[in-house]
């Protein structure tokens, strides 16, 4: 083994620089693509997790069983659960469909209609648990003694770019009215105060209402349709679900926000699936480079081969050597390909991070699919040095010194 | 009287191209080598001599026939058993050198003291010893594109023979050098003889390399057709 090293060393610090570069460049290159790839489907993931979380469901969330229509003992769930010392903050909110209908110009012609949920808010409490107040792109946020004020979605309003929808209010503006036909028939006229854009498709399509204003129209009090908890770690969700259960909330749907991802949870599994076939694509263009590199090296040292097999050296520490160069181009190409990727690009989009539809996109580097990859270019590496070396190494002396 | 170390009975080398019938390079070889003799292969080309060197050096396997060096018969040592034998028991000069262009003069010399497994405390000394003695001192961290052809020769010697190996193999080591530095080589390979008791056993087809030897082996198509 020591003189393998050894072999392996002198060759690589005497032998042709150009070649060696090139070698550790091109390694370089295909992991970190590999790398880049698998982090930019991490950040889409975890883009598409935090929309859920940050404004939409919080990391817990409490429901109604199917067939009822709201919780019954809100207060009383919130008063239990806030003093859980990894409760952060918890609020209630409450929803219902409704029709909004846009009069273009107030003549009862041109007009557009919009089905959509309709979440009524107490924005003190809502806005220490679901993020739309930093997410408000024109006008403001909701206060405390709002009254017949909306804020509306960025993909309901219409006219903020491009949208999942196809359909939306063409263009309503804060400081507009609009007119809320509610399921119970009863219409009201609300003005716009804010408009707000989170990249979380579901929440933009929404309305957001004062909770006073809900109840007014559907004769509500201490009812939610939701209660929604923030923690101070994500992964304590299970043990939250696990104490209101113990506490008799089971009567509850009770789910944490990974039970949410219907949609994201299928994105999450097919770039899990073209995650790995990337790895292993990645992995046999590294294999071969490796393969060819070393094959080349191998058939233009034939004779040198033979050499030291004539003096002695045994077939495996020939063979080790060219394994140890091998391994040495892959191990460099993938710190090197690594380094780059966490200080330079990872870096450089958390500063300008991608504008994605489902939100601002930081590549994240997963330490699971990192070692994957590791593992994977190290046995490519290990196999496309010992393919063609085994094949050389193996042949008679004076065939190889011919 | 000096005892055998090596010796071959019967030696047989055919080469079959398919479906032809085989060519005879060695028909029936016997010879006989004494501890500490130089010995010169001589003949035309085909005559065989290299043939007969690659047999008794271990570095190809007679199709029929005996090698026995100090006893061993080598034809039963496995390929594993062969590359340590000829390890720790043979050396070996080419014709071209066969340097490793990457290692240093020292390293190259090194290289079968590291294979036998020595740290360099233990083969320093040997190795700083050899290189004086095949006169390259002070250019031991010289690479081998650094050294002229006789240079290198001695290098390739000093390897050779850095193990303390029982039987020098030389395969015209000479043919690449000009006159001046093939007789430096050869008396370096004298010395040897001489004052190292080293057996030598060296194909060549350069006349005036008789008179360094002890012995000349003549081959004639795969035979030994005399012997002076």
């Amino acid at each position: 083994m020591k003189l393998s090293l050894f072999l392996a060393i002198k060759t690589i610090i005497r032998g042709d620089k150009g070649s060696l570069i090139l070698t550790v460049l091109i390694m370089l290159v295909v992991f970190l693509n590999l790398l880049f790839v698998d982090a930019i489907f991490a950040g889409i993931t975890e883009t598409m997790d935090k929309g859920k979380i940050n404004y939409q469901y919080g990391e817990v969330i409490i429901e109604p069983k199917m067939g009822d229509r709201y919780i019954k003992n809100t207060n009383q769930i919130i008063d239990t659960m806030k003093d859980f010392y990894y409760v952060k903050n918890i609020t209630a909110r409450i929803t219902t469909g409704a029709v909004l209908i846009n009069d273009k110009n107030n003549d009862g012609r041109d007009v557009v209609k919009f089905r959509t949920g309709i979440i009524g808010i107490d924005p003190e409490e809502d806005n220490d648990v679901v993020d739309i107040k930093s997410n408000i792109i024109e006008g403001r946020y909701l206060e405390k003694n709002d009254r017949g004020k909306i804020m509306i979605g960025a993909d309901a309003a219409g006219g903020y770019g491009s949208s999942v929808f196809a359909e939306d209010l063409e263009g309503v503006r804060s400081g507009d009215n609009l007119t809320v036909e509610f399921e119970n028939d009863i219409i009201r006229e609300f003005e716009i105060v804010g408009i707000y854009r989170t990249k979380n498709f579901e929440t933009d399509s929404k309305m957001i209402m004062m909770r006073n204003d809900f109840n007014s129209v559907f004769s509500t009090t201490n009812e939610s349709s939701e209660i929604i908890m923030r923690l101070t770690d994500k992964n304590l969700s299970q043990k939250a679900i696990s104490d209101l259960q113990k506490l008799g909330f089971g009567e509850y749907e009770l789910a944490d926000w990974s039970d949410k991802l219907s949609f994201g949870r299928t994105i999450n599994e097919s770039f899990d699936k073209i995650g790995l076939i990337l790895r292993v694509i990645g992995s046999f263009v590294s294999g071969l480079v490796i393969f060819i590199i070393i094959f080349v090296d191998i058939v233009n040292r034939r004779k040198q081969i033979g050499i030291l097999k004539a003096i002695g050296i045994s077939e495996k520490s020939i063979m080790y050597s060219y394994i140890f160069r091998g391994m040495f181009y892959t191990i460099i190409g993938m710190t090197l390909g690594y380094l780059i990727m966490r200080f330079g690009v990872v870096n450089l989009f958390t500063k300008h991070p991608i504008d994605f539809p489902m939100g601002w996109m930081i590549p994240k580097i997963k330490i699971e699919s990192l070692r994957m990859s590791i593992l994977l270019f190290i046995l490519a590496g290990l196999i496309g040095s010992f393919l063609p070396t085994i094949k050389e190494v193996r042949k008679k002396i004076l065939t190889l010194m011919r | 009287m000096k005892e055998y170390i090596l010796k071959s009975k019967d030696l047989v080398k055919t080469y079959k191209a398919e479906s032809q019938s085989p060519v005879f390079a060695l028909r029936g070889v016997n010879a006989e080598f004494k501890k500490g003799e130089f010995v010169a292969l001589m003949g035309r080309s085909g005559s065989g001599k290299s043939t007969f060197l690659h047999q008794l050096a271990l570095l190809d396997r007679p199709t029929s026939g005996q090698v026995k060096i100090n006893n061993t018969d080598v034809a039963k040592l496995s390929e594993n058993e062969r590359a340590k034998f000829r390890l720790q028991v043979l050396g070996y000069v080419f014709q071209d050198y066969a340097l490793i262009p990457e290692l240093s003069l020292y390293e190259n010399i090194a290289l079968p003291m590291m294979a036998l497994g020595f740290s360099r405390k233990k083969y320093d000394a040997d190795v700083q010893e050899i290189i004086k003695r095949v006169g390259l001192n002070g250019r031991k961290n010289n690479l081998p594109s650094e050294l002229s052809g006789g240079e290198q020769q001695r290098v390739s010697i000093a390897r050779a023979i850095v193990n303390k190996p029982e039987i020098l193999f030389a395969d015209e080591p000479t043919a690449n050098l000009d006159s001046e530095a093939a007789s430096v080589v050869l008396e370096v390979m004298r010395e040897l003889v001489d004052k190292y008791n080293q057996t030598i056993i060296m194909v060549t087809h350069e006349p005036d390399d008789k008179k360094y030897v002890d012995r000349v082996i003549w081959l004639k198509d795969g035979v030994i057709s005399e012997e002076r």
